[in-house]
């Protein structure tokens, strides 16, 4: 116990991070989920193919594969990209942001499916009624559709966000200090690994926890209107 | 207090992180380690790094006036790391050896030191090809004790760790054999706690190998950095003449290792 | 040209023109099927003794038998809310600090780090499996479980011939899904030095001191796995499900008859 108490800030310094990198990746997902569902509902032939294979090839790799190619060989293609236009000298892929993009990568596929299921979920009536009264695309997709859509979606980014929260732990193995890491290497330090991974797993189940709470809260305030209208 | 420094290092390493540097600017040299390694590399509880590779970067930084900044990456992504310029030399006990050359250039050596087969200490086997037969033996990912264990120990059971902690973790729990470590770390972590000493020995401390080992632990740089290569050098000649090498071997080693 | 010419061309092609040295990776093909062989096996341990244990789980939670239901849920909380590496890590470098446990009886499984992925995604699996069991029981329509005990069916007799057949079988899309997410986690073996797709990939690029060949060369092996895994159990899905897909067409018959 001792140990686990010299190391604290460590942790807390770690958690930092993964809640930083969790966030961050679940913006990348949402805008990435956003427009993977407007290209699967609303788009070409073409837009829907990309889309489909988007989230057919995020199923089929896993996220630590995925990571460490897109780590090591995005870096590569990046230096190589930067070569050939001559715009680059060199840019920077460092852990946190290969982390970012892989992370929202993989769950903006799930993100599509989530926004693609919630806009099917909105009664078509709405809409024509909004068009009817003269509203412009603009407007019915930010008054009507959108504030629907989040509330039908949002169950779903809870799963997700949970979910996504768990794969951060992945980053680890590219080399950023994020909470599994420090936790590890203060673990071989002290020649304790048990002690330090059963509180990286406490910590993890504690923002399980909380981000269940404050999911609760949110759906019940965007929730409201539907339940009345039962 | 102590609460806020945390507060604002998570931030300042968030604020860090989500700023990629384009610009490098000229007095930096960014150097490539990979913490886990002590007494060479070590990663210390306030999350800075430290040990005998830290500390020379530092002189030899001073000496060509620029000034360090460490990137510490897995042992398996250091190379991968500096081909994709993620920092500009690797400074963390690498040996220079022919299959590496083909990827990077060396410096002129900074230390050498042997290898040795650590492991329990009645454990009866010897340190060879007929001895380790069907024994499991660990060693870091991407070192060069893979190629010596497949030239010399072909048939073991090769088992690679990502850290050398991580192998010592499974040399403690009996999971394997024996690891194949250098021996000036491998000899710190035997006193490193009476447990191991009592418990763990090395086979053979002095397991040398041109090939594989090459002549000692040098300074990886891309390919075709000739100016920094030559800077770099004079730096490891000035070290060694005003003493301050041997002051800095001195204090971890109690002995001068540079060796050549 | 001879065939050994082109091949000779193709060789020196794939070294110094292609991006990828794909000739060096085919030349290294034992050491993936080694991983392709160890990921198909672990995910295999992983889902069949995952069932094993979280069937009798499921069963007592749908049951609500008192302390064990809450007890279970317990577990499937704390397993599904934690990362799966960091449980890995526990199993793994946490248990083996221990002098009892080096020498219980468990040990010779726990020294062996393919036992150790194995038994993490067992015990993971398990607690994916145990909701989708329970979500299987609960949509059993309550007609069926009447019409069991009406013929004079004893509960456990019709647990055996009518509910748990009704359940599993309803369970099929879901179990689809947990296969391809475990062979996603599948690959954090790799971690345990244990010779998986992606450990295979990060060995090979070791060796060569190359930054992504081989993770390339794993996710190709991968989208094949997956693509396989999807399409056999696409074909028992169809099978066995045959009959609830004929039941809810007529279902929607009926009800617009009404």
């Amino acid at each position: 116990m001792d140990s686990l108490w010299n190391y604290k800030w460590l942790l807390v310094q770690g958690s930092g991070i993964t809640l930083l990198l969790g966030i961050c990746s679940l913006c990348l997902a949402l805008v990435i989920g956003l427009a993977g569902a407007a290209a699967k509902i609303g788009g070409g032939s073409a837009l829907r193919r990309i889309a489909g294979c988007y989230t057919t090839f995020v199923r089929s790799v896993p996220d630590l594969c995925m990571m460490l190619l897109l780590y090591f060989g995005g870096q590569t293609l990046l230096n190589k990209l930067g070569t050939v236009t001559g715009w680059w000298d060199y840019v920077e892929l460092n852990a946190f942001f290969a982390g970012v993009i892989t992370i929202g990568f993989i769950f903006g596929a799930y993100m599509t499916e989530t926004f693609r299921g919630a806009y099917v979920s909105i009664p078509p009536g709405q809409l024509e009624a909004a068009h009817a009264i003269g509203m412009t695309h603009g407007q019915v997709f930010r008054l009507i559709t959108f504030p629907q859509l989040m509330g039908y979606a949002l169950p779903s980014i809870g799963v997700n966000w949970m979910v996504l929260l768990k794969t951060t732990a992945l980053v680890s193995v590219i080399g950023l200090k994020d909470l599994v890491s420090y936790g590890m290497s203060a673990g071989n330090t002290t020649r304790n690994p048990f002690i330090f991974l059963l509180a990286i797993m406490a910590i993890y189940l504690l923002f399980t926890a909380a981000s269940e709470a404050v999911l609760r809260a949110l759906e019940a305030r965007y929730t409201r209107g539907r339940r009345r209208e039962v | 207090m102590k609460r806020r420094i945390a507060f604002l290092g998570v931030l300042a390493a968030a604020a860090m992180s989500l700023m990629p540097p384009i610009v490098q600017a000229e007095d930096v040299l960014r150097v490539g380690i990979s913490s886990g390694y002590p007494p060479f590399d070590v990663l210390n509880s306030d999350g800075t790094l430290g040990g005998f590779d830290v500390d020379y970067a530092n002189l030899l930084c001073e000496r060509i006036n620029r000034k360090c900044e460490f990137v510490d990456i897995e042992w398996d992504g250091i190379i991968p790391g500096l081909l994709a310029k993620k920092f500009d030399v690797i400074i963390s006990s690498m040996g220079i050896n022919e299959e590496r050359m083909k990827q990077v250039d060396f410096t002129d050596p900074y230390y050498k030191g042997p290898s040795a087969l650590i492991a329990l200490k009645d454990a009866g086997f010897t340190a060879d090809e007929a001895g380790t037969a069907g024994k499991s033996i660990g060693l870091l990912r991407a070192s060069a004790h893979e190629c010596y264990l497949k030239k010399h120990m072909a048939n073991a059971d090769m088992r690679q760790y990502t850290t050398s902690e991580e192998a010592y973790l499974d040399l403690q729990a009996g999971r394997i054999d024996a690891v194949l470590v250098d021996t000036i770390p491998g000899e710190v972590w035997l006193k490193s706690d009476p447990k191991n000493a009592d418990k763990f020995a090395p086979i053979k401390a002095d397991l040398y190998d041109d090939q594989c080992f090459g002549v000692g632990s040098g300074i990886a740089l891309r390919k075709g950095n000739e100016a920094l290569k030559g800077k770099l050098n004079a730096a490891i000649a000035k070290t060694r003449e005003d003493g301050s090498y041997i002051a800095l071997s001195n204090k971890y080693f109690g002995r001068d290792i540079y060796g050549n | 040209m001879s065939p050994p010419e082109l091949l000779a061309l193709i060789a020196e092609f794939s070294e110094k023109q292609s991006p990828i040295d794909f000739v060096l990776i085919l030349s290294h093909w034992d050491i993936f099927l080694t991983g392709i062989k160890n990921t198909i096996l672990l995910v295999l341990f992983g889902l069949v003794f995952g069932a094993i244990v979280a069937l009798p789980m499921a069963i007592a939670r749908w049951r609500r038998i008192a302390i064990l239901s809450e007890a279970i849920a317990g577990f499937v909380y704390v397993i599904r809310g934690s990362p799966m590496l960091v449980q890995a890590y526990i199993l793994y470098f946490g248990l083996a600090q221990f002098e009892a446990v080096r020498e219980s009886v468990v040990w010779p499984v726990l020294k062996s780090p393919w036992f150790c992925a194995a038994i993490a995604f067992a015990i993971n699996s398990a607690a994916y499996q145990v909701e989708i069991y329970r979500g299987g029981l609960n949509a059993v329509p309550r007609g069926e479980i009447e019409a069991a005990a009406a013929i004079g069916m004893s509960r456990t007799m019709a647990l055996r011939r009518i509910i748990l057949p009704s359940a599993l079988r309803r369970c099929l899309p879901m179990m689809a899904n947990e296969s391809i997410f475990l062979l996603h986690g599948s690959a954090i073996a790799s971690m345990l030095t244990v010779i998986d797709v992606l450990g295979a990939a990060r060995r090979f690029n070791a060796q060569y001191y190359l930054a992504y060949e081989g993770f390339l060369a794993a996710t190709v092996i991968y989208m094949v796995l997956v693509f396989g895994i999807t399409r056999i159990l696409g074909f028992v899905e169809r099978k066995t499900l045959k009959h609830l897909a004929l039941r809810s067409a007529t279902n929607r018959i009926q009800t617009q008859l009404i």
